[in-house]
């Protein structure tokens, strides 16, 4: 991108605030009138309006970078907030993308270390544990076999545990998947952008968009919400790309899966940024909640105006304290709602919430609770 | 004092936490929509020295006896959601500017009708919060929904506005304030003057409370504001009548004054159609109307009520305004004015974003007040709006690009303003017309430029008074009279001229 065209895009923003929060019902107090992490600082340049305004002064040569300018962009978490909440209301200054092109073009000096780790995320580990999958009939994808493949991403792609787990709700739905075991896909994920090696990222998608053609892949289930967004975003194929929880939520709606009632109480669902926000998927995890009869609660700040944990944009691993603060904050919310047990679909969801957590709520990964209710006993599911 | 002094001691007030001197914050506090050009730049941008974020009335009162000793600058933003002027530096890296994101109280009072708020709330917090509540009773809000309620120049504009729309809007049901002056003194007026002091609404007048709308901090700091609750209620309707003339339209609005029917009934000449830009679904479409209502002079207003009073009160207008020859207008064009009622329902005011969609389509496009005068006589007036017109009209048919282009428009606001003695950033003169010519991209400018030429022509061969914005000097003299007034004010008030220098006041 030109400094004109950062320029251009930075100038849409006219400064309403109004992407900063909404109030969704009482503002019992004033942390909950906030629905941008950033803003919780309070601080109006920490806003996206603040953050557009930065794009305006480094594009006009008005501002040069410093350590104080780097630290208010990664205060950032990238939730997307701002970009949807302009682009449903009114104008649509895109913030997602100024965002982004702020971090690929602040100096390299000036990017926290554990910022430019992120690109390693790219890496296909040496001892990957897909090979877990085989025992739920998960076969590897090969051309013209496998229309429906899950993708490994870097959450899961050494986590046998979870891999068991999944596996074990795909095979109870009947369907034929197949998985690129031997030698995986690059793990793509959201970091990369947060990292600003967008050019890497975008490489690395198409890549996996000539193997997925290549092996005739219709359909890739993908169980990160940070994977599943870039994929949907940045892929030029034809293969639909769906999230764990979406193929859960369908699979549910099949008379011939029984499942088991799941005593876990009265239940909240933190949706994730990059599954609601990024791809749209706000339905599926509700879907499942009302087919395995769970007593649901919203919070106020839920749905398409869901608040962040607080993880996103590397601000878990560069700015720890911002994200115990904005968990903090969630966790009120949480509290308020009377919910006994917290569903997420996102493991940075789940730890940095975790890193909050009360004693008296419980933490569950969605996906798990569908395993459990299908008759899974195994470790990720009793954890 | 030195700047570090100064920090250390406003540190000492408000926590270090709460005093940011960074660059980025500085040039945020520094610029708003209108610096760039690209936005319609009316000022340049000057950045603050420091901003401080108070907590509370106390924390402002110390900070302004700071400011008052040592004859430091005072700028305020309220909620940081402000898109136009007010809150700028007169200078560049000068002054102090108060932050009020650390103020955002909102307290309702169902015994008294009354919601009260601090000043980092904004207009869309309360009105949710109130909807809510669904108590029946609503205030009615003006300026952008984001708009910071306070400072207090940002209880904003909607006097004038249409008023017949679901929440209605406009800064009449404000009833009392807390304000800090420059001395450091507070006052209290209105329904806060006293605890439990009755909350009337009553419109601009005598009341103190209405002394600093438009002063952009120039003549204190607002803390708390009391707003009236009205009964939101069951239906609304408008109606939209065209007339041949000017002249035609301001009879038949003499008419319905007399009749007391409708409610913020009001006469806009060719190109005034304003509220369509405001407040249609998309910019688009208040674009395109109000382009194909260039010629029309029309009258506006609102009805609420029941259903039934909302239909009589609008057929007995319609009855009345046809013998003025009046054309109602068709159903469909109405029909637009649904995506104001719901927009007004959904933000209780009438300047939401959309405007700013309206006035950036694009990020160099913008608004230029192309031109402006105060007439002493109605046929000098109409003349002015016939001519006016002629020379746009005559550009758009030479730049069929220009013309074809869903943004270009020009438009014109006759008499739309009530003049508030401190008015600073504003320029609504009784009597006053206001040519806007909203652009959409920069291509546009030489033709922009040709119809400005033609318009200030005009201006010369009238004799008319000239008019302008922000700060343009002219504001300071259209009206020398209210000027004065509020010079004396200001003096009272503001011994040292600390109170935001260079916005609502010429920097001395």
């Amino acid at each position: 991108m030109t400094k004109d065209e950062l320029l251009e895009k930075a100038l849409c923003c006219n400064r309403c605030g109004t992407c900063r929060g909404v109030v969704q019902d009482e503002v019992p107090d004033v942390a909950f009138s906030t629905q941008c992490p950033c803003s919780m600082t309070l601080f109006g340049a920490y806003e996206p309006s603040g953050l557009m305004y930065l794009a305006r002064a480094i594009a006009q040569g008005d501002l040069k970078w410093n350590d104080d300018l780097a630290k208010i962009l990664y205060s950032c978490t990238m939730c997307g907030y701002c970009d949807d909440f302009c682009q449903r209301g009114y104008r649509h200054t895109p913030c997602k993308v100024i965002l982004e092109e702020l971090r690929v073009i602040i100096p390299e000096k000036l990017k926290p270390a554990a910022i430019k780790k992120q690109a390693g995320s790219l890496d296909v580990p040496r001892a990957t544990k897909l090979g877990v999958l085989t025992k739920y009939g998960i076969v590897e994808a090969s051309a013209g076999k496998s229309a429906v493949v899950l993708f490994g991403d870097n959450t899961i792609i050494s986590n046998a545990a979870k891999l068991e787990e999944i596996g074990f709700i795909i095979q109870k739905s009947g369907k034929k998947v197949g998985c690129f075991i031997s030698k995986p896909l690059p793990p793509v994920s959201a970091a990369l952008l947060s990292g600003g090696f967008r050019k890497e990222l975008e490489a690395a998608i198409a890549a996996i968009d000539t193997r997925l053609e290549a092996a005739g892949v219709k359909t890739v289930i993908v169980y990160n919400p940070e994977s599943l967004s870039v994929l949907k975003r940045f892929s030029r194929s034809n293969v639909e790309f769906i999230s764990i929880t979406r193929f859960c939520a369908d699979m549910l709606k099949s008379k011939k899966i029984k499942t088991k009632k799941v005593k876990i109480g009265k239940v909240t669902f933190q949706d994730p940024c990059h599954l609601g926000r990024y791809s749209k998927e706000y339905a599926a995890p509700r879907e499942i909640m009302q087919r395995l009869g769970l007593d649901v609660v919203e919070m106020w700040r839920t749905g398409y105006n869901s608040l962040c944990c607080g993880a996103g944009g590397g601000v878990n691993v560069n700015r720890p304290d911002l994200a115990k603060k904005y968990a903090d904050n969630r966790w009120q919310e949480i509290k308020a709602s009377g919910a006994q047990t917290l569903l997420t679909a996102c493991v940075f969801c789940n730890a940095n919430l975790r890193q909050a957590k009360p004693k008296n709520v419980a933490m569950v990964d969605i996906t798990s609770v569908v395993a459990q209710a299908l008759g899974y006993t195994g470790k990720e599911a009793r954890s | 004092m030195k700047k570090e002094e100064i920090i250390k001691k406003l540190s000492k007030i408000v926590g270090s936490d709460w005093v940011r001197t960074d660059d980025l914050s500085r040039y945020h506090f520094g610029t708003d929509v209108l610096t760039h050009f690209g936005q319609g730049a009316i000022y340049p941008g000057n950045q603050p020295l420091v901003i401080v974020f108070p907590g509370s009335t106390k924390d402002v009162q110390q900070v302004i006896k700071l400011a008052h000793q040592n004859k430091i600058a005072l700028y305020a933003i309220g909620g940081g959601t402000v898109l136009l002027i007010g809150s700028i530096p007169g200078k560049a890296n000068f002054g102090i500017t108060f932050d009020f994101h650390r103020m955002q109280g909102v307290h309702i009072d169902e015994d008294r009708l009354v919601v009260r708020c601090q000043p980092g709330c904004t207009g869309l917090q309360v009105s949710q919060l109130i909807r809510d509540k669904n108590i029946g009773y609503r205030p009615y809000f003006g300026g952008s929904p984001g708009t910071s309620l306070f400072v207090p120049y940002q209880v904003f504009t909607g006097q004038n506005k249409m008023a017949g729309y679901l929440d209605g809007m406009g800064i009449n049901c404000v009833t009392g304030m807390e304000m800090v002056l420059a001395n450091g003194e507070i006052v209290r007026t209105g329904s806060m003057a006293q605890d439990g002091s009755p909350a009337w609404p009553h419109g601009p007048g005598p009341a103190m409370t209405y002394l600093p709308f438009f002063s952009n901090a120039g003549y204190g700091i607002v803390t708390q504001m009391e707003f009236r609750f009205f009964a939101t209620p069951p239906a609304v309707g408008s109606l939209w009548v065209g007339f041949k003339t000017l002249r035609d339209a301001c009879e038949a609005m003499n008419a319905i004054i007399r009749s007391e029917y409708a409610c913020g009934a009001t006469v806009m000449g060719p190109g005034c159609w304003t509220h369509a830009l405001y407040s249609s679904q998309h910019w688009q479409e208040g674009a395109h109307f109000v382009k194909a209502t260039q010629d029309i002079n029309l009258i506006g207003m609102g009805f609420r009520g029941t259903k039934a009073r909302v239909e009589y009160e609008r057929n007995a207008c319609i009855k009345m305004l046809k013998k003025y020859g009046g054309v109602p207008f068709p159903d469909w064009m109405v029909s637009i004015l649904n995506g104001h009622e719901a927009n007004a329902a959904g933000w209780q005011q009438c300047n939401s974003p959309k405007i700013c969609g309206t006035f950036n389509g694009k990020h160099d496009s913008g608004g230029i007040f192309v031109s402006g005068g105060v007439f002493d006589t109605m046929e000098k007036l109409e003349l002015f709006m016939k001519n006016g017109m002629d020379a746009y009209q005559s550009v758009c048919r030479e730049n069929p690009e220009f013309l074809n282009h869903p943004h270009p428009i020009i438009r014109l606001y006759a008499s739309c303003g009530q003049t508030y003695l401190s008015m600073g950033g504003h320029c609504n003169a009784a009597g006053e017309v206001i040519f806007v010519l909203d652009f959409a991209s920069r291509q546009f400018l030489p033709m922009i430029g040709k119809i400005k030429a033609m318009f200030q022509q005009m201006n010369e061969e009238y004799g008319m008074a000239p008019l302008g914005v922000g700060r343009d000097v002219r504001t300071w003299t259209e009206c020398p009279d209210h000027f004065s007034m509020a010079k004396i004010i200001k003096k009272a008030v503001d011994p040292t001229g600390i109170m935001a220098p260079g916005v609502a006041m010429p920097m001395e």
